[in-house]
């Protein structure tokens, strides 16, 4: 009985700790909040339910984060019949979009403004694998395998499209910064600060 | 240098977010320089990270609430499977109610209760009491007692309190706002249409402040309720729960959708019909028909009931027709929010009782009352409750 308690207490701070990150995830796979939040429960209830302990999984963040992408996409498939054929055959790529939130930047509103511009305008020229990829490379830290296993794609794959992507980025932003450096490196021994692009 | 102008840099996002080693050299050559730039540079680094990409919109309301909906259908799937495995070893349950009946001789000795070896028990436990809360846009307002809301046409809630007007609320649009009535407590709402619900304990319904042009419609997500829908042709009443929607043409009827049992309607008169969520096909109800629904294979079923003993709880009595004891102390433990268990006893959940039980404030007149009818025994100690053969 003790111990049952203390699983309940360890599924509520589980939660605590990833729910965010779980909900930010499955709102930038592009669904409506409520659905998210009912995929969230019947994530943590399954686990809840099952034989294995919480401590027992390993990997807790990423065995979360994929249990909540195959719940979504079965939520998904189930509403399916109602969508044209059209759109089926498109769903090879999933939307990914990332929401910025710049809004308590303690800075003017122009430059929050500018700010928000130039990063949204960075994020757009990626394909939505591209952005999720970085997101859960650079906000979640995950390990190339792992996003290969949540995007359902191969390791080499995985890596392929972050060269495409940082190719892209090169394209757009490289030749200023392969401009800028021997300006930069003369600035830096007058001791001066580098200007802002 | 600040942490924002490395935000309003795009190399510096450039790099963040798909580094390479021509970047890498760049911004590493930059701090060996500049090693007085590093905590801005970190502290620019982690708002990206966790604030700027990590946009979190789940009020802490929703989180709470959330868990507590997960918590609650945690302990319903647990005592399914619990239910099963008593079913599936006999021996064990025997040797478990042995347990219990001797620790119970042991500890109530003292006041007096005897009881012959072998006694079946029933026991009960109270639980902590929970707020009735009212949910519209950020706002959440909570209730110690019963309330009763009362929208106007204008979108607002007047909510009273035993005839007492305590508040006014702005009724939001969207979200939908919700009114969960926990275990041991009641409320009604009017519509803005004039439309008025019973909520039963136990249950939450999401409502618009007023409904549109064409459709009117609320969403029952569990709990049971019984409605008197005010007619109106032009603008048909549509009820949704998980598994199924209820369309009405002026009636009233009642449903219950409690996670540890199958949904069911009643109705008590006009005419509705249920459709599932996801289907075509519509089944067509009549007054004193009680359809429910069987998830497991996605089917309604009718019988024709005395719909008295489906309804009486909005009118704060139980009517029972030959009702199982099972079935009973579940609707006791929703209404006066107890605990009872009862897995490990047979018989006992085998006797039905008929009659007539007056939901007062008092809980031993209740229980006396059902214990008469199920000709079993009562005792309340400390309040826990025991509930043995006579």
């Amino acid at each position: 009985m003790k111990k049952e308690v203390n699983r309940e207490n360890d599924l509520a701070s589980v939660y605590n700790r990833y729910v965010n990150d779980l909900f930010t995830y499955g709102c930038y796979l592009g669904f409506e909040r409520e659905s998210v939040k009912d995929a969230i429960q019947d994530v943590f209830v399954k686990i809840s339910t099952s034989k294995s302990n919480l401590t027992e999984i390993s990997h807790l963040k990423f065995y979360l984060f994929k249990s909540l992408k195959n719940r979504l996409y079965d939520l998904y498939r189930q509403k399916k019949d109602h969508l044209v054929l059209d759109e089926l055959t498109t769903n090879a790529e999933m939307p990914f979009h990332i929401d910025l939130n710049i809004e308590d930047l303690l800075i003017e509103e122009e430059e929050r403004l500018h700010i928000r511009n130039e990063i949204t305008k960075m994020l757009s020229l990626l394909t939505h694998r591209q952005r999720e990829i970085v997101y859960l490379r650079y906000v979640q830290e995950y390990e190339y395998h792992q996003i290969a296993d949540l995007l359902d794609i191969s390791v080499n794959g995985c890596r392929k499209l972050v060269s495409k992507a940082l190719q892209k980025l090169r394209e757009e932003y490289g030749d200023r910064l392969a401009l800028l450096i021997p300006t930069l490196l003369v600035t830096l021994t007058n001791g001066q600060i580098p200007p802002n692009c | 240098m600040r942490y924002t102008d490395f935000l309003n840099d795009p190399r510096f996002i450039r790099w963040q977010l798909i580094p390479d080693e021509e970047t890498n050299r760049y911004w590493e050559e930059l701090l060996r320089q500049h090693p007085e730039w590093k905590s801005e540079m970190d502290e620019a680094i982690s708002y990206l990270k966790q604030k700027a990409m990590s946009r979190n919109d789940l009020s802490d309301l929703e989180r709470e609430w959330l868990l507590h909906s997960i918590q609650s259908a945690s302990v319903q799937q647990k005592r399914k499977k619990q239910r099963l495995i008593y079913r599936l070893s006999a021996a064990a349950a025997l040797l478990l109610l042995l347990t219990v009946t001797g620790i119970y001789l042991f500890t109530t000795d003292k006041n007096n209760f005897t009881s012959i070896p072998g006694t079946e028990l029933i026991t009960g436990e109270m639980l902590q009491s929970k707020d009735i809360r009212l949910i519209t846009g950020q706002e959440a307002i909570n209730f110690q007692e019963d309330i009763e809301v009362l929208l106007n046409e204008a979108g607002s809630a007047a909510i009273t309190q035993q005839n007492k007007e305590v508040k006014t609320v702005e009724i939001n649009r969207t979200p939908l706002s919700s009114l969960i009535v926990p275990y041991g407590k009641r409320s009604t709402l009017t519509l803005a249409d004039g439309s008025k619900v019973w909520l039963n304990s136990g249950s939450i319904l999401e409502f618009p402040p007023t409904f549109r042009e064409g459709k009117r419609e609320i969403r029952l997500l569990t709990g049971e309720m019984y409605i008197e829908v005010a007619h109106d042709r032009k603008r048909p009443f549509l009820v949704h729960t998980s598994d199924f929607g209820v369309r009405v043409y002026g009636t009233s009827f009642n449903i219950a959708t409690y996670g540890d049992a199958a949904p069911e309607v009643v109705l008590v008169e006009g005419s509705i019909s249920l459709k599932q969520t996801d289907r075509k096909e519509e089944m067509m109800i009549h007054p004193n028909e009680r359809v429910s629904f069987d998830p497991s294979t996605g089917s309604f079923s009718k019988t024709a009931v005395n719909v008295d003993s489906y309804i009486s709880w909005k009118d704060g009595y139980l009517s029972l027709d030959k009702t199982p004891m099972t079935e009973l102390l579940k609707r006791i433990e929703r209404y006066y929010n107890l605990s009872f268990n009862y897995d490990q006893d047979v018989n006992l959940q085998k006797r039905t009782c008929t009659g007539k039980i007056f939901l007062s404030d008092n809980l031993d007149n209740v229980m006396t009352t059902i214990a008469l009818l199920s000709s079993t025994r009562y005792e309340n100690v400390n309040n826990r409750i025991y509930i043995t053969n006579d």
